[in-house]
């Protein structure tokens, strides 16, 4: 019904500027689509559906995580917000590379070496398994499916600023309905190969703008800096203000407030289902280390550059013009159309728009797996499948449902609605629920089932009841003062697995903490790669 | 597969590629060609599989020790990196005079701090892999004794 409605728009004639960004977004669908319909072709059994046979190589997970983890937020979003208020915009670049430590050092090999599809599986090991899968997958379901409405009110307002002429509706459509073919189509290898693609461009895109910025200085970094100390704009009074944009403080006022964030990104990345479910496609724990050793890599030299491309456009096009132009978000598209002309604008927004799908098919393939394999599968069929085939065909009809309810929700909220708690409410759950549980099952052996599921339900509801009552909600007089819930979230999570272990007399057996500490630390009995 | 660890290609390649034994597959591109050979072709189901007994692994001194290393690094890493990335947002928060102050030319410690940040992961995640080879090894010697391979 909608396809038609999208390509007319797509067929209407616009400006010559905007069909290069079109025609930039077309080629890049019809690659993802070439693969998807190659990778579904391929994609038979569950384990090549939901791990893509567990045969992807540790570059190409590298890369395949990066491109699941760099959402627009960041691209666009600490761009701009580097280039309007400089350093603080910075400090969020840092936290989303150092978490990559607490993934490396704890969550990526005994996880891969100790479940199949999602991180449930290493909870449900030695713990009962229906309750604490049941919880899991709804924390897992919250995370996505709030994540992803996120990327899609980000995608709708982009994709209109982009190319004239698309409504934001519109493109919340296209962008659903693309994320839905690939993980019902392609599974998790279309999935894969859609984000290796992305981060490729991203690092291209990233790696001509900071170069074409550097240009302008005379690749001197001296120079580069010096230009930062007296950045002009506009007050809201209508003054003209100077300011040192190297200068920390300028947006983030109390401190507590960037503890808390750091808080919710250091904890939470190795909690966040999408970026767990990829070390499940690897064949073996020594090439999960390797992929995030990969991934650490990218993630870590694409945020370096936005130092370039960020207070590039603070020195280039200054806050003022970006506040005419489009915004926070457009600084970098708007960078790009000052150093390398409309081609190279249209590049950058193709990359945008390749950023989001990337990160939606993600977070739409951890959304379904979950629902499929842990709460169809394991809770309501006790593990045992009714039919063959079965598992993957839930998926698939999770996946059509995620995203109709993801475009529909993102076409209720509207283009206006302030999206950033949704990202920030992700990383706490993730922090907060996820991580406490997975840390405890792994290494405390007194940990039980009643501790796993209050863990998991506490730090979730403990996280949406401090951002509900944050000062992004109530405007006056918060009853929580900030902005991220993770400082108080992250001990309430631990705090309520522990309290509730105590309070159960149920005392999991020694064998299965010991078969799994086995199997976590050497990969004995671990999932296999599989034919295709 | 050889888990080994050789010096030489360590510092010809750095870990990243060390690390990757599939970088040199990279031309198999998607799924046009064909998919690359399993690593290990034990095509048996959980049903097959050797009944493991768990509890001799974990008694075997070896998996003490296995364990006692891989604990030596992480528990000191993680506290390592906690405490140097909170000094960003600590310092920033409570002591902006002393993290304001010039370092090179323009450039001040608050940023210069936050870029350390970058090369402080990428050095504790070398120095992870370069540590875990040699837990690799251990694991391999350790489950030989049991006469499985890491591929059971």
């Amino acid at each position: 019904m909608n396809v038609p409605l999208l390509l007319s728009t797509v067929a209407q004639p616009v400006d010559g500027p905007s069909q290069i960004s079109l025609w930039m977004f077309l080629a890049f669908v019809a690659g993802t689509l070439v693969i998807t319909y190659f990778s579904a072709r391929k994609s038979t059994g569950a384990s090549a559906y939901f791990a893509a046979g567990r045969s992807i190589t540790g570059w190409q997970n590298g890369l395949a995580v990066a491109g699941d983890y760099m959402s627009a937020a960041s691209f666009l979003g600490i761009a701009g917000m580097i280039a309007m208020n400089g350093y603080d915009g910075f400090m969020y670049s840092v936290g989303f590379l150092v978490a990559y430590l607490t993934v490396l050092f704890i969550v990526a090999e005994p996880l891969r070496n100790a479940g199949k599809y999602t991180m449930a599986d290493v909870l449900a090991y030695r713990l009962s398994p229906r309750p604490v899968r049941a919880a899991a997958s709804l924390s897992t379901l919250t995370v996505s499916i709030f994540y992803m409405i996120a990327q899609m009110v980000g995608a709708g307002v982009l994709v209109r600023q982009l190319i004239p002429g698309v409504s934001y509706e519109i493109a919340v459509i296209g962008v659903g309905i693309l994320m839905v073919v690939y993980v019902v189509f392609g599974g998790m290898l279309a999935t894969t190969w859609v984000q290796i693609i992305k981060a490729v461009l991203l690092i291209t895109g990233s790696l001509f703008l900071s170069v074409l910025v550097l240009n302008r200085f005379d690749f001197d970094l001296g120079k580069f800096f010096s230009s930062l100390t007296a950045i002009k704009s506009t007050a809201a009074n209508g003054d003209t203000v100077v300011r040192n944009f190297l200068t920390p403080g300028l947006i983030f006022k109390n401190p507590w407030d960037q503890i808390s964030l750091g808080m919710a990104l250091l904890f939470g990345t190795a909690g966040l289902p999408h970026i767990l479910i990829r070390f499940y496609t690897v064949p073996d724990a020594r090439t999960a280390r390797s992929s995030v050793v990969w991934a650490m890599l990218i993630i870590g030299l694409f945020y370096i550059m936005t130092t370039f491309f960020g207070f590039g456009a603070a020195a280039l096009l200054g806050p003022d013009y970006l506040e005419k132009h489009g915004g926070t978000n457009m600084a970098a598209p708007e960078l790009a159309r000052l150093l390398g002309g409309e081609i190279f604008f249209a590049f950058i927004s193709a990359v945008a728009f390749a950023t989001i799908l990337a990160v939606v098919a993600g977070l739409t393939i951890s959304a379904s797996t979950s629902f499929a394999h842990d709460f169809y599968s394991n809770v309501m069929h006790h593990g045992k499948e009714a039919k063959p085939g079965d598992e993957v065909r839930v998926a698939r009809i999770t996946a059509f449902v995620v995203g109709a309810l993801g475009i529909l929700i993102a076409i209720i909220l509207g283009p206006g609605v302030n999206v950033a708690f949704l990202v920030g409410l992700a990383f706490a759950v993730a922090a907060s629920a996820n991580l406490p549980v997975i840390l405890f099952s792994l290494f405390w052996k007194r940990f039980n089932t009643v501790g796993a599921v209050c863990g998991l339900i506490g730090g979730l509801l403990s996280s949406i009841f401090l951002i509900l009552v944050s000062p992004d909600f109530m405007k006056e007089s918060p009853l929580f003062p900030l902005k991220n819930p993770a400082l108080v979230s992250i001990p309430f999570g631990f705090l309520a697995s522990w309290i509730g272990t105590l309070l159960s007399s149920e005392i999991p057996s020694d064998e299965k903490f010991t078969e799994l500490t086995v199997r976590a630390n050497t990969g004995l009995g671990s999932e296999k790669a599989t034919e295709h | 597969m050889d888990l080994g660890y050789r010096p030489s290609a360590f510092f010809i390649w750095g870990p990243i590629l060390y690390v990757d034994m599939g970088a040199p597959k990279m031309i198999n591109i998607v799924c046009m060609s064909s998919p690359l050979p399993p690593k290990n072709n034990n095509n048996e189901t959980a049903e097959d599989r050797p009944i493991i007994d768990w509890g001799a692994i974990a008694r075997d001194p070896d998996f003490s020790i296995l364990i006692r290393r891989k604990l030596n690094l992480i528990i000191p890493a993680t506290v390592f990196f906690i405490i140097y990335y909170f000094a960003l947002p600590i310092g920033v928060g409570w002591f902006p005079d002393f993290m304001m102050q010039k370092i090179w030319g323009d450039l001040n410690l608050a940023y210069a701090f936050a870029f350390s940040q970058f090369f402080m992961s990428w050095a504790l995640a070398f120095v992870y892999v370069f540590a875990a080879a040699g837990w690799d090894r251990r694991q391999n010697a350790l489950l030989a004794k049991f006469g499985y391979t890491s591929k059971n």
